[in-house]
């Protein structure tokens, strides 16, 4: 600390020769110099003083006959006006320092993490209408007022936090995992009757009720729409008339047994990328926004995919810069039209079978019976077919507006009785 | 002992400013921390001979340096063989 603030305001190394050195020292002692590293060399004496010190040297060196010369001149002072010289140095420095105190008053990246149903490109628009976007000021941004309005914007999101680290935003969110259940509840809860209704043609099989009356019998057939259970459930009088019709969410477990139809086709024929191994890369920087493309702007080749890679500058862990570089690179490839072998063939078109079966088992579906046949022309194979099937079936649909029709009419009904 | 020590003991004042005595620090036998003194007398790297209020102090050594010196104290580096008051 003391080099450093010796270093800071100057020091001279001297060179004190003549009759009597030791009154020299005495004499800066006395007034107050203070001298280090007096070290004897033969005759001479060397030894280091401050500038200021340096000044005041006269009056003791005429009083003591003593020669004194300079050796050497450390530290910023003498450092300083050679620094000058190099004006570029200082400006360049200077520009570097403005321009990164300028940069880092903007937000140069945005990163969004823990959301899965909500995508990247929904959040950016979304932020975008909200003026929260790459190169806005820091300043601008009311993280708090970002926060609640993600929270409106999006009813799945349970949690947001935003945090700005450097020239970074982090948007960290958490959306609900059982929001469709939640949902379909909240859906039950709201309604406050309702009957359950067929959502497919078929046979009833199994039945078990909870609440309501069923409309239905095991055995029957039912089409689409078709009430199963309903949720006005009469209340009879002692006379056997109806007194009224108390209203309930029909509740219940339907299996109906239907036939399935499954068509499944398949080219012969398909076309097949052929790379050649051509590749181009066309490089690309970003610069505030805007985007600067080296070489031709156009695909170089007729037909082509496209790989595109893309990086960011950043300085420290967090200071991210608004310079993005990257490169695109196409590579060239020609359709070739090729036919599936007989085996190759067969076994895609049973993979698909095999797709569909367990798309049907994963909703829970039973397959009680396979009919399908593979056939074969020229052109394509065809999978066609029935699957006879069993599923649950059945969907709420609100009867709020029978109830006061309802109410009305059975009531009436009931004053006329009366 | 003087009337003045006698002053100077009975009512426990610090002996080196009221007596003008020298302080030496020394750790081992590679620095000396130097106070109360009035000036060098000579300054050679074998020795340094400093002249003390009531007495002269030679240090003798090998390459004897002075580190700093100011008006009150000063610090001394080298190989420190002996002390001695003149």
């Amino acid at each position: 600390m003391i080099e450093f603030l010796k270093f800071l305001k100057g020091y001279v190394c001297i060179r004190v020769s003549g009759f009597s050195p030791e009154r020299f020292m005495n004499l800066c002692g006395n007034r107050n110099i203070l001298l280090w590293n007096i070290r004897k060399e033969e005759d001479v004496y060397y030894m280091c003083l401050s500038i200021a010190g340096f000044y005041r040297l006269k009056p003791i060196v005429k009083k003591t006959g003593t020669k004194v010369a300079i050796v050497k001149r450390c530290g910023l002072p003498f450092f300083m006006p050679g620094m000058w010289k190099r004006k570029i140095f200082i400006l360049g420095f200077l520009l570097a320092a403005a321009f990164w105190f300028q940069t880092s008053r903007y937000i140069w990246a945005i990163e969004i993490q823990g959301n899965f149903m909500i995508t990247e490109d929904i959040m950016m628009d979304f932020l975008a209408e909200n003026q929260v976007f790459t190169g806005m000021k820091k300043g601008k941004l009311n993280i708090e007022e970002l926060e609640q309005n993600i929270r409106k914007e999006f009813y799945q999101v349970t949690w947001t936090s935003a945090k700005l680290e450097g020239t970074k935003l982090t948007i960290q969110i958490k959306e609900n995992d059982l929001l469709d259940m939640e949902e379909a509840g909240k859906r039950e809860d709201a309604m406050t009757a309702s009957n359950l209704v067929a959502e497919q043609d078929g046979t009833v099989v199994s039945m078990i009720v909870r609440e309501g009356v069923p409309q239905v019998t095991i055995g029957q057939e039912i089409k689409k729409g078709d009430v199963l259970v309903t949720g006005n459930v009469p209340v009879y009088q002692e006379d056997g008339t109806i007194r009224k019709y108390r209203y309930c969410n029909a509740d219940a477990d339907i299996v109906v047994q239907h036939v399935l139809p499954v068509k499944e086709t398949l080219s012969l024929y398909y076309e097949k990328k052929n790379y050649t191994g051509r590749e181009k890369k066309q490089y690309y920087l970003e610069l505030f926004g805007k985007t600067i493309r080296f070489g031709k702007n156009k695909e170089p080749f007729r037909s082509c995919d496209s790989i595109e890679s893309r990086n960011q500058l950043q300085l420290l862990r967090d200071f991210y810069l608004p310079v993005i570089y990257g490169n695109r690179t196409y590579r060239e490839y020609y359709v070739e039209e090729r036919k599936y072998t007989n085996e190759e063939s067969k076994a895609l078109i049973q993979d698909e079978y095999k797709k569909i079966v367990e798309s049907l088992e994963e909703k829970g579906v039973q397959i009680i019976e396979k009919n399908v046949k593979i056939e074969t022309n020229d052109l394509k194979w065809v999978l066609s077919g029935e699957l006879t099937v069993q599923e649950k079936t059945g969907k709420n649909v609100a009867i709020e507006e029978q109830i006061f029709t309802d109410a009305e009419q059975s009531g009436e009904e009931v004053t006329e009785d009366e | 002992m003087t009337k003045k020590e006698l002053l100077v003991n009975s009512l426990k004042l610090p002996r080196d400013t009221m007596l003008g005595a020298s302080i030496l620090t020394i750790t081992g036998n590679r620095e000396i921390w130097l106070e109360n003194y009035k000036g060098i007398l000579e300054y050679t790297p074998g020795q340094i001979l400093l002249q003390a209020k009531t007495c002269q102090i030679c240090i003798e050594g090998k390459r004897l340096s002075i580190d700093y010196y100011t008006n009150e104290d000063m610090k001394i580096s080298g190989c420190i063989c002996g002390i001695r008051y003149l």
